[in-house]
């Protein structure tokens, strides 16, 4: 094949139409590379720790069980109570936000700092197609990571208990109810944290220091007043969750918002964001140099 | 490239055009008011280091936006991704690439995230491979790549969509003798295509070889732009023109009998002559009636400094020692 052939084109690029269906090929080409780059890459790392940490801890809870011949909890109730608050306060407010910050915030900053991103910005994609492709494919990592880590959790807090507890509590449902309450708390958090982080991945070349801010308001949340607390994620999450909690003495109680507000909050907050995104996206310039 | 625009005659359709262009990063100066048609062919972008080259191109690919003034690519703009980048393609000077990629995958991918089915990317992907001769590396990591196979392949993803503009940023960094000609090749068959190639070099003599039009930018501002002869007729310098003949000696002596010469200077083997001329045509037209009249048998004649080096000497380099 001679040089002049290939360029005249003995196999023509074919015409592509913009339209729905372009954006949805082009969506699942950019979801496959970044699933597989934001699930397998080494960044990834941190993320596995995270989500291995309360693993680890139930784990260790449920053969001490095991090893003293009667379970650590007193009861199922009990252990479940006390899940919840290690759902809340550790993987939740920690693996969940930490992890969510290592993949969102990295999506694109990671690109700037690797100085790939004009691959990307090079191509005829629309902003928005790129921006929900790539959000798209955190989440899913996010949500199939610290889900399976909640599952496993979930396994080892049932543990000591037997399978005859477990099988019980699966047959009335509660097991189920719950688990699928925690897996959409998951996801929501994935959701909500994840499109914040990746905003802010966008708007600033160090995103550590907002990532603090976001992280102190998140935890303080409980001690804020009732006009305050509804601009924080969390307080949509804790009113999501299947077994009310004690927040303390210093808490300021208020009414958990309904169901349906908390799952359109999250929705509503995720468009906001990614909207920002590619707003952000668009005004962003490739030239590393600032990097 | 556009069928439409073409049958409608708009010539700016065709060309990348940059109207009144300026970029600022915060004070610093990266280029200013610059106006360019740029028609197809290979167009060379000649400059000193930090002359805005890299910005320029940047501007023109969509990277960065202008401060003022507009830009577009076959009468499309960056505001619309869709059009304007499937029909550009961009060699950057970044040599880096996604992490633990191998070469087919960093094409191929490209052309999935274009759009292009799994068959056709697969195609277009080995064609690219291909005409830039790296099949064999094909499924090695790009990051085992030597610096001119990394420079291959950046020219591979830039060329696998067949886009109608290319622009190349020190395309031929780091390629040996052999893949320097190859890809030189491959730039003129573009050109041949009717496509816009717009290639920055420092290697001067390497644009003089395939450009057929230059651009030449200096601190940001646009010097001159056109083909060399046009250049150098309205930069006033004289055109040095050799004349090979066995009547050399005959000719310096009677030379400077016609308008325009300024300057006439023996070859050391006695058998030419360089001749300095205020204006070529002129000269030209004089010079053939003065040799009818002597009766001098001329072998050949032709412009002897009609080069970017030439061009670049005299509004880059002496502008700058007279500054």
């Amino acid at each position: 094949m001679s040089s002049a052939d290939l360029v005249t084109g003995k196999i023509h690029a074919p015409v592509l139409t913009p339209g729905i269906n372009l954006w949805l090929k082009q969506l699942l080409a950019i979801f496959r590379i970044e699933f597989g780059k934001t699930l397998f890459s080494k960044r990834m790392f941190v993320c596995y720790v995270l989500a291995f940490m309360p693993v680890l801890l139930l784990g260790v809870a449920a053969f001490e069980s095991n090893a003293q011949g009667e379970p650590v909890f007193d009861s199922i109730e009990v252990a479940r109570e006390i899940f919840g608050q290690i759902f809340t306060a550790f993987i939740l407010g920690g693996v969940v936000f930490l992890g969510s910050a290592a993949i969102f915030t990295t999506l694109f900053r990671g690109e700037i700092l690797d100085r790939s991103m004009h691959y990307y910005v090079l191509t005829p994609v629309r902003r928005e197609v790129l921006v929900i492709a790539k959000y798209v494919a955190g989440l899913s990592s996010g949500v199939i990571l610290f889900g399976f880590s909640t599952l496993a959790c979930f396994f080892f807090l049932y543990l000591p208990f037997g399978v005859d507890q477990l099988v019980t509590d699966i047959t009335n449902g509660i097991a189920l109810q719950q688990m699928g309450q925690y897996l959409g708390i998951i996801c929501l958090a994935c959701m909500g944290y994840g499109s914040v982080f990746m905003a802010t991945g966008l708007l600033f070349r160090n995103p550590l220091v907002p990532l603090i801010l976001i992280a102190g308001w998140e935890t303080i949340h409980f001690i804020l007043p009732p006009a305050l607390k509804v601009f924080s994620i969390i307080f949509y999450l804790k009113g999501l969750l299947p077994i009310p909690l004690d927040e303390g003495p210093l808490a300021v109680i208020v009414a958990p918002p309904p169901v349906w507000v908390s799952i359109l909050g999250m929705f509503g907050l995720c468009c906001l964001t990614v909207m920002g995104s590619v707003f952000l996206l668009n005004r962003l310039e490739v030239k590393y140099t600032d990097e | 490239m556009n069928k439409a625009a073409l049958t409608n005659g708009n010539k700016s359709s065709c060309n990348v055009s940059l109207h009144d262009i300026s970029k600022f990063y915060g004070d610093i100066l990266g280029v200013n008011r610059v106006s360019l048609e740029i028609e197809p062919g290979i167009i060379g972008l000649v400059g000193p280091n930090g002359a805005g080259k890299s910005t320029l191109m940047n501007l023109i690919a969509g990277l960065i936006t202008p401060t003022r003034g507009t830009l577009e690519v076959l009468g499309v703009t960056p505001a619309n991704p869709e059009v304007f980048f499937r029909q550009l393609g961009y060699c950057t000077q970044y040599d880096s690439f996604p992490a633990g990629i191998n070469g087919y995958d960093f094409i191929f991918n490209t052309l999935r995230v274009h759009g292009y089915d799994r068959a056709v990317a697969g195609s277009l992907t080995l064609q690219a491979l291909e005409q830039v001769n790296l099949m064999k590396a094909a499924k090695q990591a790009v990051s085992a790549y030597s610096k001119g196979m990394r420079q291959r392949i950046k020219l591979a993803q830039a060329i696998c969509h067949q886009p109608e503009v290319l622009i190349l940023d020190e395309p031929l960094n780091g390629l040996d003798p052999m893949a320097r000609a190859q890809v030189i090749d491959l730039f003129r068959e573009f050109a041949n295509a009717g496509k816009i190639v717009l290639i920055s070099s420092q290697i001067l003599h390497e644009v003089d070889l395939v450009s057929d039009r230059v651009v030449l930018i200096n601190s940001g501002y646009l010097v001159a732009e056109g083909d060399l002869s046009k250049i150098q007729s309205e930069t006033g310098e004289p055109l040095k023109i050799f004349v090979r003949s066995n009547d050399a000696a005959a000719i310096a002596a009677k030379v400077f009998d016609l308008d325009h010469v300024v300057e006439a200077q023996l070859h050391y083997d006695g058998s030419g002559l360089f001749i300095r001329s205020s204006d070529a045509d002129a000269f030209y037209i004089a010079f053939n009636r003065k040799v009818v009249e002597e009766g001098w048998t001329i072998e050949s004649m032709g412009p002897a400094d009609e080069t970017v080096e030439a061009v670049y000497q005299h509004l880059i380099v002496e502008q700058q020692v007279a500054t």
